[in-house]
């Protein structure tokens, strides 16, 4: 099942024209990743990550080139089916959580979970991410682990077939981004589920069971790392 | 104030054109509204006074029982504070063209123009020889032209050549005048009672032998408003010496009479003596019949003098009051539109400021002083409102007063108007507009100038979420569903949102509710309950005066091969009423005198204007109309007083107060009718009810060919006049629609702009989450008709109240309105309001598919 393709890019570009200038975010991304690996995708910031991501996730739609995801050829994808991928399909991990601040923890994952086909239930999820306890808690009430940990928890109760994660420990200390990528990493290899985080921390790098370097819009390596390393032997 | 600081503004404005368009446009819409319904009052006003001026508008005219000789008109024109006298004759006669023959009301014209009450020349010319006339334009659309000839004639025993030297003229002009604003030309003791029309003649054709009317201008009038106080305040103590000239000219002139009489009298018996051969004539002074005459001399009663001031003239006072009413629905109203425009501007200028927290932050940093970062901001709005401002005064000053006054135009005789630009109304609504904006920017910028710049490079931490009341009341909270609760749970927290859309779509539904009820009030329903429920006859039938028993027969037998199932005999006569109590100014009304009081009630109906009750004349009382009893201030058991004329008059008591809402009557028995004046009532009018079968051209033409028949009216055609009239109205009231509307979209659209952009990355997490365009739309649109719902309710209660309070201060005259609002127009408040929201929503929806998630979720919160 290791082998199995989930995410095939060829030939990416995304071009963005600002007046008359045209900028090329993506010059020709290729890559793989394989269902129910933990893919880390890093480099320096600008060097278009998180234009693949976006793509990856189906909120932005490359220029040319062609991508499938679970065997979707998502670069014939209209706006519509994009929004159906999106929703069945992914699992989203912001850097600034972008947790609604109106709802309480376990509202924010309902919302989640009230438009999917197959979704874990909320309050059992939130208990997997160890928030049992602050399930009735508003955001404003929860430290930034937490609300990362209730934005994992949205993700996965959605039972996404693909989890992406931008910088998710971007805006928290060490300690509690190493308990946030810890939790990544054990769900992805508890459920099998197919992880991509993307990171300009090359440090944590080891971690993953792929990794992919990116620099000035074009992959810079490749590699898979059969014996990825605990979160706990990382240190940065 | 720094150049970077003012460029910064401006470019502000093309960087949020719309929310800058928005703030123009409320203030726009506020100060046309207000510009505009201020300013109908003064320019009608400065019409007429530019009409009176040019046609020298008398400013008191004075009535003699006796008219007035040469030495009463020295006496006028030697008073102090006269600046002009003008005396005239005037007559009643019956006017004959071809078929037709009904009562004119025939005018000396003095013979240089420039005189007091100059005729307003319309067409053609002044008379030149004895034989021309002149006559008004109304009374020519029905019949005489230019070059038409007209015979006059008294319609009494008393030959017309007793005050007239021609009876046959050639109609040479056409003109309006200045004594007669409307249509109605008042009314007269010849015919029907009602004067149809005006004859213009040379002062040289009259016979009479004195004065009947002398018209005064009072001095140091030029150029003043007659509708002011100044203008009361000078011709206030001009009517009171010409009171005082009235009072000694009747004692001389008493005195006079006397004289004569005594010398008549004296005469007499010199003859008589001479000729019964009686030396000395003072010896008759004993004999019956001299001593009867002596008597009477004795008992010779003092003539009486009116002075009349503009305000009796019945087209002048309908004017004022017409003035009057359209200020009443201009006071309060435009205040609405400002009110509104500050909650616009708030909302805007608010969300405007904390967009730019961390600009800001960084001008302060750099050690720009609050002044000039607050400069800014009221740069921006003080820049908006002053061109919202200009566009607003050309459309208020311009536009507005232009629409109604044309449709006053049908109503009365007035030359063009000029629109005026009004400096007071004007700087008034600058003055508003500016400082409701910039008042609003200063409020929104104070807190964030208070903080530190530090502080302001933070982006500001989102309200926190917070339960709401609701969620304790479990049997509610646990129906909802999912998203209904997040719908709830975000209205209650934007808290400030949740107020200014409640209040703004609360404003515009009161507006559109008070509008639409204005429609109700003063045309639907009136003529809906006066010509369904009250007036109930089809046809009335002008009699001619004194008719022959055959012709009587005749009718009779007319009527009853017609196609009316019943009819009742009338007398109806023009009269005025007093209040018995107070000196008030006599009004109009119509005396009815039905021939069977009993069969009224299927013609008329007289019913309780508070119970509904029917109400039955009987031997001692009359019945009211209750206008009539509003403006006289009497109440069922008082008394007042019915003048027939000038100087016939009764005191009458007030048995009831029927309802009524067009005119106003006085509604008698026949026997009481002869109680007080002594004899029955002669029937001048019969009211019909119609069988449908027969067309009513066809009956209209077999009524009118029978002979004693003067004219036939069809209460529907009455109807028809009715709803034209107020055609005017309506144009005002569809002026106050629209702006609603427009102000409710503006007022929609500006906040359910900000909640977008507030709410800019819980959309944006929502769509990444894979909400689709239609449920995200709902996830917004939810909330605002909710909202809206919210709104309309108080704004239901508060457009009833609103409506009354203009409804009061618009009801002048005799005319009642209907204070209730009908169920329609609260339905189609409603629904405008929601359709209102609707149409915003629909303009939002595109808004909320270009939202980029990826640029949304980037940054920071």
């Amino acid at each position: 099942m290791m082998n199995e393709t989930m995410i095939e890019f060829k030939g990416i570009t995304k071009e963005y024209t600002m007046g008359e200038v045209k900028i090329a975010a993506l010059a020709g991304v290729d890559f793989t990743v394989n269902r129910g690996e933990f893919a880390i995708i890093a480099g320096p910031s600008g060097a278009g990550k998180s234009t693949i991501l976006n793509i990856l996730g189906g909120m932005d739609s490359p220029t040319g080139g062609e991508f499938t995801v679970n065997k979707q050829p998502l670069h014939c994808y209209g706006k519509k089916d994009l929004i159906t991928y999106r929703r069945q399909e992914v699992g989203f991990v912001f850097q600034f959580y972008n947790l609604i601040q109106n709802l309480t923890a376990l509202e924010n994952v309902e919302l989640a979970v009230e438009i999917c086909k197959n979704p874990f239930k909320p309050l059992e999820v939130l208990k997997q991410v160890g928030l049992e306890n602050r399930m009735i808690n508003f955001p404003s009430q929860l430290s930034g682990g937490e609300q990362q940990r209730v934005s994992i928890a949205r993700a996965l109760a959605k039972n996404p077939t693909l989890l992406l994660c931008d910088e998710p420990t971007g805006a928290l200390d060490y300690n509690t981004g190493r308990s946030v990528l810890k939790l990544l990493q054990d769900t992805c290899h508890r459920t099998g589920m197919t992880v991509v985080l993307i990171t300009h921390n090359l440090a944590i790098a080891p971690m993953g069971d792929r990794i992919i370097k990116i620099k000035n819009g074009c992959v810079e390596s490749m590699s898979v790392n059969a014996t990825p390393l605990p979160v706990e032997d990382i240190a940065w | 104030m720094g150049n970077t600081i003012i460029k910064n503004a401006f470019k502000e404005v093309r960087s949020s054109f719309s929310r800058f368009l928005a703030i123009l446009l409320v203030i726009m819409i506020g100060s046309a509204f207000y510009t505009g319904l201020k300013s109908v009052g003064p320019d009608l006003e400065a019409s007429a006074d530019r009409y009176f001026e040019a046609t020298h508008f008398m400013d008191f005219r004075l009535l003699s029982s006796i008219g007035f000789n040469d030495a009463d008109l020295a006496a006028v024109r030697n008073s102090s504070g006269v600046e002009d006298t003008q005396p005239i004759y005037t007559i009643d006669a019956f006017l004959s063209y071809g078929q037709q023959t009904n009562v004119a009301h025939v005018i000396s014209i003095p013979d240089s123009t420039g005189a007091i009450n100059d005729l307003h020349l319309v067409e053609g010319r002044l008379p030149q020889q004895s034989n021309e006339c002149i006559i008004d334009k109304q009374r020519s659309e029905a019949g005489p032209k230019i070059g038409d000839t007209i015979t006059l004639s008294s319609g009494t025993e008393t030959p017309i050549n007793t005050s007239l030297s021609q009876t046959v003229y050639h109609v040479v002009g056409l003109a309006e005048s200045p004594s007669y604003l409307t249509k109605d030309r008042g009314i007269t003791k010849l015919g029907t009672g009602k004067i149809n029309g005006l004859v213009f003649l040379p002062a040289a054709n009259f016979t009479l032998p004195a004065y009947t009317e002398i018209l005064v201008t009072a001095a140091g009038t030029s150029g003043i408003s007659t509708f002011s106080e100044e203008y009361i305040e000078i011709t206030t103590p001009l009517e009171e010496s010409l009171n005082t000239v009235a009072s000694q000219r009747v004692e001389i002139r008493q005195q006079e009479l006397k004289a004569d009489a005594e010398a008549q009298l004296a005469a007499q018996k010199t003859a008589f003596a001479a000729a019964n051969g009686i030396a000395d004539p003072s010896l008759l002074d004993s004999s019956p019949e001299f001593l009867e005459a002596q008597k009477s001399i004795n008992e010779l009663a003092a003539p009486q003098w009116h002075v009349l001031n503009r305000e009796s003239n019945s087209g002048y006072l309908d004017y004022q009051n017409t003035i009057e009413s359209t200020n009443g629905i201009a006071s309060i109203l435009p205040l609405f539109f400002f009110g509104i425009a500050t909650l616009v501007c708030l909302t805007t200028m608010t969300r405007m400021v904390e967009e730019q927290r961390t600009q800001i932050g960084t001008l302060k940093a750099l050690g720009y002083s609050n002044a000039a970062i607050a400069f800014k901001y009221l740069l921006y709005a003080a820049t908006a409102s002053v061109l919202g401002s200009l566009l607003g005064w050309a459309i208020g000053f311009m536009l507005i007063p232009q629409v109604i006054f044309n449709a006053y135009r049908v109503l009365y005789t007035l030359p063009e108007m000029t629109p005026a630009f009004h400096v007071s109304i004007a700087a008034l609504s600058a003055l508003f507009a500016i400082s409701v904006t910039t008042v609003a920017t200063f409020l929104s910028c104070l807190t964030i100038l208070r903080s530190a710049p530090a502080e302001l490079m933070l982006p500001s931490a989102p309200p926190p979420g917070k339960r709401i009341f609701l969620e304790n009341v479990d049997f509610i909270w646990k129906k909802l569903q999912f998203s209904q609760k997040i719908t709830f749970r975000n209205l209650f927290r934007y808290k400030k949102r949740f107020w200014m859309t409640v209040l703004g779509v609360a404003c515009c539904t009161a507006m559109l509710v008070a509008g639409l009820g204005l429609r109700d009030s003063i045309a639907t329903q009136v003529a809906e309950k006066q010509f369904g429920d009250i007036m109930r006859y089809d046809v009335s039938l002008q009699l001619k005066e004194n008719l022959t028993m055959e012709q009587k027969s005749a009718l009779v037998t007319t009527l009853a091969n017609t196609n009316l199932s019943t009819y009742l005999d009338n007398t109806v006569n023009n009269i005025s009423v007093q209040g018995s109590t107070d000196n008030s100014d006599p009004i109009d009304s119509l005396l009815m005198v039905p021939a069977d009081p009993a069969a009224l009630s299927n013609y008329f109906m007289l019913r309780s204007y508070d119970t509904g009750e029917p109400l039955v004349l009987s031997d001692h009382g009359v019945i009211l109309t209750q206008k009539l009893a509003k403006n006289l201030d009497v109440t069922t058991g008082d008394t007042i007083v019915i003048n027939e004329d000038e100087t016939t008059t009764q005191l009458v008591l007030v048995e009831g107060i029927a309802e009524n809402y067009l005119q106003h009557y006085v509604f008698l028995s026949p026997s009481y009718y002869q109680t007080i004046y002594g004899e029955l009532p002669q029937p001048n009018q019969v009211l019909g009810l119609l069988d449908s079968t027969l067309s009513q051209e066809d009956l209209a033409a077999t009524l009118m060919a029978t002979a004693g028949v003067s004219a036939v009216r069809f209460t529907s055609d009455n109807e028809q006049d009715f709803q034209n009239t107020l055609g005017s109205i309506n144009y005002l009231i569809w002026v106050i629609i629209i702006a609603a509307a427009l102000l409710a979209l503006v007022v929609q659209y500006t906040l359910t702009t900000i909640n977008i952009s507030e709410r800019f990355r819980e959309i944006a997490t929502i769509k990444v989450l894979g909400f689709y365009d239609r449920e995200v739309s709902a996830y917004i649109t939810r909330e605002s008709y909710l909202l809206t719902l919210f709104g309309i309710l108080p704004g239901l209660i508060g457009g009833i109240f609103l409506h009354g309070y203009i409804l009061d201060a618009a009801e002048v005259g005799n005319v009642m309105y209907v204070e209730s609002i009908l169920a329609q127009s609260f339905i189609l408040s409603i629904l405008l309001t929601f359709m209102f929201t609707w149409l915003v929503n629909l303009i939002m929806i595109g808004t909320l598919k270009k939202i980029n998630m990826v640029e949304a979720l980037k940054s920071n919160e």
